[in-house]
């Protein structure tokens, strides 16, 4: 691993609870209202968490329709306004990476029951296949590069932007369409909550009365293409991909490895690729769920790894939004480097003496130009992204 | 950044299905690594690991690691070092958990469902599972592009070793057939089974790259000779991750012999999108 050429982002798009596009979303972060939705506008059956909606206006006035075909609404949304904002002319060498957790899983319940009920098979099950999300976006968008889903749990998001950087970095495309995107459904809701990790009241992350995580829905992408294609052809450079780690812990299925072993090595990689030392960094937009474990050891980890670098957790305005957490993070680390003034961690009061680190209780001017964003997944994937708003690079 | 380096190659396979019949030459493959057709991989792991800690491993993870321990092997990288990476190709993920989730939802209700099939109801569940039993602790990712997703896994794969994120990696197509998936779509055959290739940059050796969107060939596998292209009948039924992946093992046991590359196409039946997979060695 070296230090490898930034990649430039020509193009974002986003939705999530907390707007339905970049300029709205931007305000929400600073705003800090959050606003939760009862479990019963999911399903009727919901065990009674409430989660982040995604804003109403992403339904066309139709409503969620249960099944791939909602996550799918989302990742077309924030995926328009990206290449709207990028204007490429040719796709024939772009490729499009989506990762999500729901999008691409068999979660069509309804469809199911009916086939349960022996009333036939309803559209939900149809819209597994026909809304594959790469498969429909490269179709969407005529792009002629590799179509890549990627299902890796909490980490998918972040792992299509960094699948991006490498396709990019290796030649192998010179454009890519990168992001995450999920809207909710009664499974993972369900799951959740019989995992017994889901907080029935607003989620805190990091704080030590933390009690679990709330979900959420959203989708986010970026436009990145080579540092030097995006100057020949004088595009708007909102910001760069500096480096991306990913590791896995091998330690257990749910629970991360207790020494951060993966998270840290995925960090390593990221700081490594961008040439970055941890004094060059402004902050880390951390993926703080709110559960006891993920916070207590990504805490730990960052406490030993990055110590007295600021900690950002932006999830309690969010909520938890899965296989699109990663790309929407990424977002707003850019928004706040932009901006230079990171966002107070809401929820978060008192910090827990396990973990010894706190994340930002008043928002925080910054001078510095990069920053780190993490994720943690089932499975033990861990990623980071190391973002930039400058380059140094000829 | 890559042209000096040495190119990704592949430097062993493994296979394991349980539904016979897709291919007599295949067949053959499966039976001289004694793995043809056992319903439970159990047996086959038992040289590799203790039975206690499969005992609990999803049937989905076990044909997955059978399939892996068999490419390691193969390629002689058992143990695997600890930076291997791990990418899955799969058009539906774990059926049975999935499925079993839901069950416990509609039968049980959303208070009493099973939070263990949740859990193991996550597409990416193999490849965290083989990394832990592996202890392979490069990157391990899961992609879900319908009968592309094994091209899919491979372009990630050649990535990850070009970007130095590995030195090795597991490249697999992983699907099974629960019946439960049938009576949902009826109309989608139902093709089980494994297949892994090992990676690593070397100078010799059989490379593998994908060309998305090429021309269709006159036929899905084409094994290529200084005389010509000639076709390997071949199966490729819908509906799964596994034909190209079984098509290139069909393909690098034939280049053993007698051809010098070989070409694996692959439509997707939803979207107008294709991926040829081109097996070349190199001189």
């Amino acid at each position: 691993m070296r230090k490898e050429e930034p990649v430039a982002v020509t193009g974002m798009g986003a939705l999530c609870a907390l707007g339905p596009d970049i300029p709205a979303i931007e305000r929400g972060l600073y705003r800090q209202e959050r606003s939760l939705s009862p479990a019963a506008t999911l399903s009727e059956d919901a065990l009674p968490f409430p989660f982040y909606s995604a804003p109403q206006t992403a339904w066309n006035g139709k409503g969620r329709q249960g099944s791939a075909a909602d996550t799918l609404r989302l990742g077309m949304l924030a995926a328009t306004q990206a290449m709207a904002q990028a204007q490429w002319q040719d796709a024939s060498r772009t490729a499009v990476i989506a990762g999500t957790t729901s999008g691409s899983a068999l979660h069509f319940l309804e469809g199911y029951r009916r086939r349960h009920e022996n009333a036939g098979v309803s559209e939900d099950c149809a819209d597994y296949l026909d809304c594959n999300p790469a498969l429909t976006l490269g179709e969407t968008f005529q792009a002629r590069g590799p179509l890549l889903t990627i299902s890796n749990a909490c980490t998918s998001g972040a792992d299509a932007i960094g699948m991006g950087i490498d396709l990019i970095r290796s030649g192998q495309t010179d454009t890519a369409l990168c992001g995450g995107m999920d809207a909710l459904s009664l499974v993972p809701h369900t799951g959740f909550a019989r995992l017994m990790v889901y907080d029935d009241e607003p989620c805190r992350p990091f704080d030590a009365r933390r009690k679990g995580l709330n979900l959420g829905e959203g989708a986010a992408f970026l436009c990145l293409e080579s540092l030097r294609k995006a100057r020949r052809r004088g595009a708007t450079i909102l910001g760069y991909v500096l480096g991306y780690g990913s590791h896995s812990d091998a330690y257990h299925f749910t629970s991360p490895h207790p020494e951060g072993e993966g998270l840290a090595g995925a960090m390593r990689d990221a700081l490594t690729q961008a040439g970055l030392q941890e004094t060059d960094l402004a902050f880390v937009n951390v993926h703080g769920t709110g559960t006891k474990e993920n916070d207590r050891i990504e805490g730990k980890t960052l406490a030993h790894a990055l110590p007295g670098v600021p900690l950002w957790a932006s999830k309690a305005l969010t909520g938890h939004t899965l296989g699109a957490a990663g790309a929407l993070e990424a977002v707003f680390t850019l928004i706040a480097l932009s901006r230079g003034v990171v966002p107070a961690s809401v929820g978060f009061a008192e910090q827990d003496p396990e973990i010894g680190v706190s994340p930002l209780r008043e928002p925080l001017a910054i001078a510095k130009k990069n920053a780190l964003s993490t994720s943690l997944g089932f499975g033990g994937s861990n990623a980071a992204l190391a973002l930039s708003t400058e380059c140094d690079h000829d | 950044m890559t042209d000096r380096l040495p190119r990704p190659v592949i430097t062993g396979m493994g296979l394991f299905h349980a539904a016979d019949g897709i291919n007599a030459e295949l067949d053959a493959q499966l039976a001289e690594r004694g793995l043809l057709a056992q319903a439970d991989a159990t047996e086959a792991l038992s040289a590799y690991f203790p039975k206690s800690r499969l005992r609990r491993l999803p049937l989905y993870a076990r044909v997955g690691l059978c399939a892996a321990v068999s490419a390691l092997s193969d390629a002689n990288r058992f143990p695997c070092p600890e930076d291997t990476g791990i990418v899955i190709g799969t058009f539906f993920g774990c059926q049975k958990t999935s499925f079993d989730f839901m069950d416990s939802i509609l039968n049980d209700g959303p208070r009493l469902s099973s939070p263990l099939a949740f859990s193991h109801a996550v597409n990416n569940m193999a490849a965290g599972l083989l990394s832990l039993l592996l202890q392979a602790k490069g990157p391990a990712f899961t992609v879900n592009d319908q009968e592309l997703s094994f091209a899919g896994a491979l372009q990630i794969g050649i990535s990850l070793l070009n970007n130095d994120r590995c030195s090795q990696v597991l490249v697999g197509a992983l699907d099974e057939a629960d019946p439960r998936l049938r009576e949902v779509f009826p109309a989608l055959p139902a093709v089980a089974g494994g297949v892994f290739l090992c990676l690593e940059r070397r100078n010799q050796g059989t490379t593998a790259d994908v060309l998305w969107n090429p021309e269709k060939p006159s036929s899905p596998v084409l094994l290529r000779t200084s005389d010509g292209a000639r076709p390997l009948p071949m199966e490729t039924p819908t509906g799964s991750a596994l034909p190209p992946a079984f098509g290139c093992a069909l393909a690098l046991n034939r280049m053993k012999e007698n051809a010098d590359a070989a070409d694996v196409f692959q439509e997707s039946a939803r979207s107008r999108r294709s991926a040829l997979i081109r097996l070349e060695k190199l001189s």
